[in-house]
């Protein structure tokens, strides 16, 4: 293992040898891709030279670069989805430093397929992955007119939700906790509110979503089934903006403008529910209880310009879900649930030369939940306080460079190195004045790092590879892992805007989520591997073809995976993470004693239709896929299907610009409901003393379960359709939107009961479905100025 | 936290966001009933009969009332040597260990049959009988809740056996006695039950058991204390483990939690021990 390993890094070496070799004796011409009127940094834009039919992207930094032979001059074209194309030519005789200005599409324009100069499908190496332009985000209809961003993500194949309402990615049968979910180089571990119903994600705050599920490249590690990473707007350094919206249950502002005109800018984003005004006063009159809850994001940016050779950026989250209640019983007796993500990123971008970009990070992550309780009672003198919570946090470092020495080649190498502090719980009790107790489980700490290295190369027309190594290493507290991670993808292009591709990623994971429920809970701890817990690993390969349409300009893609997982953890039968008496006691709170591990394989097919421009857009995607899970110690060691494996996933989603004033939206998604254990009979199960001790009794019939999730819910499907008013104001624009979840009132399952009921004086027992969404219309009002 | 687990939090918020979404749904279609025999049995050197309980499982949907019988049984013992026919009984079968003996070391291989087409079989293997070291200690203490209270409390500690990996059981019984004027006693009984995975034991092979707290004697004339400690299988482990852990399944957003079982093609258990056991007196 170790000889292939270090056979692989001679080869990186040998190309980046032959790479530089190939860059002599030629001019490179480099520059930004900005959107014109912001100066906003344009991410993956297609810079194409048909002279030479050759081109780039521009990087995460809007950087593009190219070595070419020394000419007279050079057409360059800049295009992008959403934007206009441009053209320039220059002067080629020494290097050329050469910035774009793209303006958007002027909405409703006919937008003239140039598809020749647009970035297709068929010319990139990488496979499964997806760009999710914000745009469509805010176009698709949603939950009570909450945009998110993890919802509509849920609509592409490969990606499920886990129950209905949640925001968790269930990707190519990974659970919610095997993706790396990254904003502006932070790692978010709780990406919910209101347990699962919305994600955190302001999608006015958002420039770039892009989300990997297979071949992934070197630079990624740390989660063995996606990377959801996304980038936040810098803020227009042209002028003052704010867009914003007012919808059921929360309000959003965003503000944008320079601080030192086309230098340095700065952007705000704000969202707020209002539930708990609403809520409060119902609650009052009917229940003499005080209870609400409320969650608020912030989003930050500050960046300056200090020319072209540096940048540099600072952005921040922070974000809160509060419950609470308080009950009026005679006494005062309070209660509050609270969780909460807080990020900060310094971001440090500086060109070394036209060909060599280095990106540094400083990073700083917080996750936390905490559950507090108050009593005072006055007339029997009791006085009592507890608090209970638990968290995450990390600090990393990250360095990354893009090395662009040829047309032929695009490396990029770095390092990240990530402290993570992890707190299982930490208990305190008060009571009374006198008596304190702190309970606190010992704080763990884990430093993860990686150093990798790829090739983003073309060695011959029709063939370009992303090859690279990962060394990934993990320190914990009495135990330390490290792995080589191999990763390559490769795209073959055929006649007709037809290629072939093919991929491999080995994965590793070193930090763990554990719940015991299926739904989204704050509770979810993170855990690091332990000498008990070993890392999860996973070997993914995947095959598929993907064909470009020039017109009407789609794309058709089918995407096939088999995935095998190794350590994957599995909680065992009576676990359970969520005692406070235990805490209390500072005993039997283990979690390494709850889970245990085992395998996990995943396989499927993926189809996607996509257009993405004109009138009407959108995209069909379908999956079919098996997740199946064998743990030693669960189901009596035989294979089960997993939770959410879902043997067919059907999305469609359409955007139709019925003219200039009114948008028509729709989606429609159907998939084979979850696999759960339910209960098939009833038997008595006496115990030794039951049988032996005399005058001993325990009453014991329990229910026998069968195989684990052995039982199919019902099939999921809804139709959502949305309409927006357009209307251009002095001011700026306004959108009216009318939006219907769940048209047709579909009793989607939520969960089974079993209820027991009387029939003529005869006892009965059925299964009831608890369904949550009934059909809710909502509306909201966007602005923008 | 007084009486308030987390729970209760985050289901009052899926009640409030979530009422009036409770439907029935006629056409949800129940698991499929399939019946199974359901076989209790413990046995042991220490027994002279070995009992062998065996019932149906009942169904869970639909109409409740009608019960499910196993039928007419019949059965085989077999110790890899000898194999017997099972006697029939009212309460399932059994065999004599004249017929059979129950020796430790050695296992034995179960198969039971109904006229209902129902077979189940499964196999235990005796522990060895071990000296296990026993000592019990009483102490006296203090409580520290509302008032200070002196109770006597039980100190158990076993020696486990080197060398091999064992299962213990460890029952209390305690029992007083109370004369009343018309010369009957009133007993009360209590127990404690501790199932033990020697994986516990430290390195000098000692396993402490938290301590019994006994209650007050005061209203008993006398008081007896029975420790009966069980070397078990680790299927009696697992199923008592698994019993004291049991839950009914009633929070859909948990794991379900299911009685282990060591029977093929059906329910319950059949596993063995040996058996020790002290009498003393506390009052």
């Amino acid at each position: 293992m170790l000889k292939r390993n270090l056979s692989l890094i001679i080869l990186f070496v040998f190309c980046i040898s032959s790479a530089r070799g190939q860059s002599q004796g030629k001019h490179t011409v480099s520059g930004f891709v900005r959107e014109a009127g912001s100066g906003e940094l344009l991410t993956g834009v297609n810079i194409y030279l048909p002279d030479h039919r050759t081109g780039t992207i521009t990087n995460n930094y809007g950087f593009f670069s190219l070595t070419l032979p020394a000419a007279d001059s050079v057409e360059i074209t800049a295009s992008y989805v959403g934007f206009r194309s441009e053209t320039r030519r220059v002067s080629f005789h020494s290097d050329a430093e050469m910035n774009f200005d793209l303006k958007p599409n002027v909405m409703l324009d006919e937008v003239k397929i140039t598809a020749e100069k647009t970035e297709r499908i068929s010319e990139s190496a990488r496979m499964s992955t997806m760009s999710l332009p914000v745009a469509q985000v805010k176009n698709v209809p949603s939950l009570l007119g909450e945009k998110d961003v993890m919802k509509v993500l849920q609509l592409m194949p490969g990606v499920q939700k886990g129950s209905e309402g949640s925001s968790g990615l269930y990707v190519r049968g990974g659970g919610p906790d095997q993706n790396l979910i990254i904003l502006d180089d932070a790692i978010v571990y709780n990406v919910s509110h209101l347990f699962g119903f919305f994600s955190l994600f302001n999608g006015d705050a958002l420039k770039s979503i892009e989300l990997t599920k297979g071949g992934f490249p070197a630079r990624f590690g740390g989660r063995l089934s996606s990377v959801l990473e996304m980038n936040m707007k810098e803020g227009n350094k042209e002028k003052w903006h704010g867009e914003g919206g007012i919808g059921l249950i929360s309000s959003r502002l965003t503000l944008e403008g320079p601080l030192v005109k086309n230098k340095s800018s700065i952007l705000v984003s704000g969202r707020r529910t209002y539930a708990d005004v609403i809520l409060s006063p119902i609650l009052k009159a009917t229940e003499q209880t005080d209870a609400g809850y409320y969650f608020y994001d912030l989003n930050a940016k500050v960046n300056y310009d200090f020319g072209r050779k540096n940048k540099l950026y600072l952005s921040g989250y922070f974000g809160k879900d509060k419950f609470h209640a308080k009950f009026d019983e005679g006494y005062d007796e309070k209660g509050g649930l609270n969780w909460g993500n807080a990020t900060a990123t310094l971001r440090w971008n500086h060109l070394f030369s036209n060909k060599l970009f280095a990106n540094t990070s400083a990073v700083f992550s917080d996750y936390r939940f905490g559950i507090t309780y108050e009593l005072k009672d006055e007339v029997n003198k009791e006085d009592f306080f507890a608090e209970y919570y638990s968290g995450i946090r990390d600090l990393s470092l990250k360095f990354d460079l893009d090395y662009m020495p040829s047309p032929a080649h695009w490396i990029k190498a770095g390092a990240i190195t990530i402290q993570h502090r992890f707190t299982p719980y930490v208990f305190i009790e008060i009571d009374g004045p006198a008596n304190i107790n702190k309970k606190e489980k010992e704080r763990t700490n884990g430093l993860e790092s990686g150093i990798y290295i790829e090739d983003t190369w073309k060695p011959l027309a029709n063939l370009k590879i992303n090859g690279g190594m990962r060394f990934s290493h993990f320190l914990a507290s009495s135990e330390q892992y490290h792995f080589f991670e191999p990763r390559i993808s490769a795209g073959w292009k055929l006649p007709s805007d037809f290629a072939i591709k093919a991929s491999y990623a080995s994965m590793n994971q070193y930090i763990h989520m554990i719940s015991n429920t299926g739904i989204s809970l704050p509770t979810d701890l993170w855990v690091p591997t332990t000498d008990r817990v070993k890392p999860q690993q996973s070997r993914q390969v995947a095959l598929g073809a993907v064909k470009d349409l020039v017109t009407p300009e789609m794309s058709f893609s089918i995407e096939g995976y088999y995935k095998k997982m190794n350590n994957v953890i599995g909680y065992k039968e009576g676990a359970t993470f969520i005692q406070i008496e235990e805490a209390a006691t500072g005993e039997g709170i283990s979690w390494e004693d709850n889970v245990t591990s085992g395998r996990a394989w995943s396989y499927g097919l993926e189809f996607l239709i996509q257009k993405k421009e004109g009138r009407f857009n959108g995209w069909i995607g379908y999956t079919l896929s098996w997740t199946q899970m064998q743990f030693d110690s669960l189901n009596f060691g035989k294979k089960f299907y997993a939770r959410y494996d879902r043997r067919h996933d059907l999305s469609l989603v359409g955007t139709f610009r019925l003219n200039k004033h009114i948008t028509l939206s729709g989606t429609w998604v159907y998939g084979t409901g979850n696999s759960v254990t339910m209960p098939v009979s009833v038997y008595s199960a006496p115990e030794y003393a039951d049988l032996y001790i005399d005058n001993y009794n325990s009453s014991s019939n329990v229910k026998e379960y069968g195989q684990k999730n052995n039982y199919r819910m019902a099939p999921y499907h809804r139709l959502d359709l949305g309409i927006q008013f357009h209307k251009q104001k002095k001011w700026g624009e306004r959108i009216w939107e009318i939006s219907v979840y769940n048209v047709y009132n579909r009793k989607n399952p939520f969960f089974y009961n079993i209820e027991y009921y009387s029939f003529y004086g005869r006892s009965h027992t059925r299964l009831k479905q608890v369904s949550l969404f009934p059909i809710i219309p909502s509306f909201s009002y966007s602005f923008k100025f | 936290m007084r009486n308030r687990s987390l729970i209760y939090y985050l289901l009052l918020i899926l009640l409030l966001s979530g009422t009036g979404c409770e439907k029935y749904i006629p056409f949800v279609n129940a698991p499929v009933f399939e019946q199974k025999l359901v076989i209790t049995s413990f046995i042991s050197p220490s027994d002279t009969l070995s009992r062998i309980y065996v019932s149906s499982n009942q169904r869970l949907y639909g109409f409740t009332e009608q019960p499910e019988y196993p039928g007419d049984l019949t059965g085989t013992i077999s110790d890899g040597t000898n194999e017997i026919e099972l006697d029939t009984t009212s309460f399932g079968l059994s065999f004599s260990h004249d017929r059979m003996p129950v020796i430790p070391g050695k296992t034995y291989t179960l198969k039971v049959a109904s006229s209902n087409g129902l077979y189940a079989e499964a196999t235990a293997t005796v522990p060895q009988q071990r000296e296990i070291l026993i000592k019990v200690d009483t102490t006296t203490r203090e409580t520290d809740d509302y008032m200070t209270v002196s109770i006597l409390a039980l100190d158990i500690e076993l020696t486990d056996y080197p060398g091999e990996k064992n299962f213990y059981n460890v029952i209390g019984k305690l029992t007083g006695y109370k004369s009343t004027s018309n010369q009957n006693s009133i007993k009360s009984i209590r127990y404690w039950f501790e199932y033990i995975d020697d994986k516990v034991a430290s390195p000098d092979n000692r396993i402490k058991l938290e301590s019994w707290e006994v209650p007050s004697l005061n209203n008993y004339d006398s008081a007896f204390i029975d420790i009966i400690l069980l070397n078990t299988e680790e299927s009696y482990y697992r199923y008592h483990k698994s019993l004291k852990n049991y839950d009914s399944g009633d929070n859909p957003f948990s794991e379900a939690s299911p009685v282990y079982s060591n029977i093929e093609g059906g329910l319950g258990i059949f596993t063995s021990y040996t058996v020790d056991s002290l009498v003393f007196r506390l009052k």
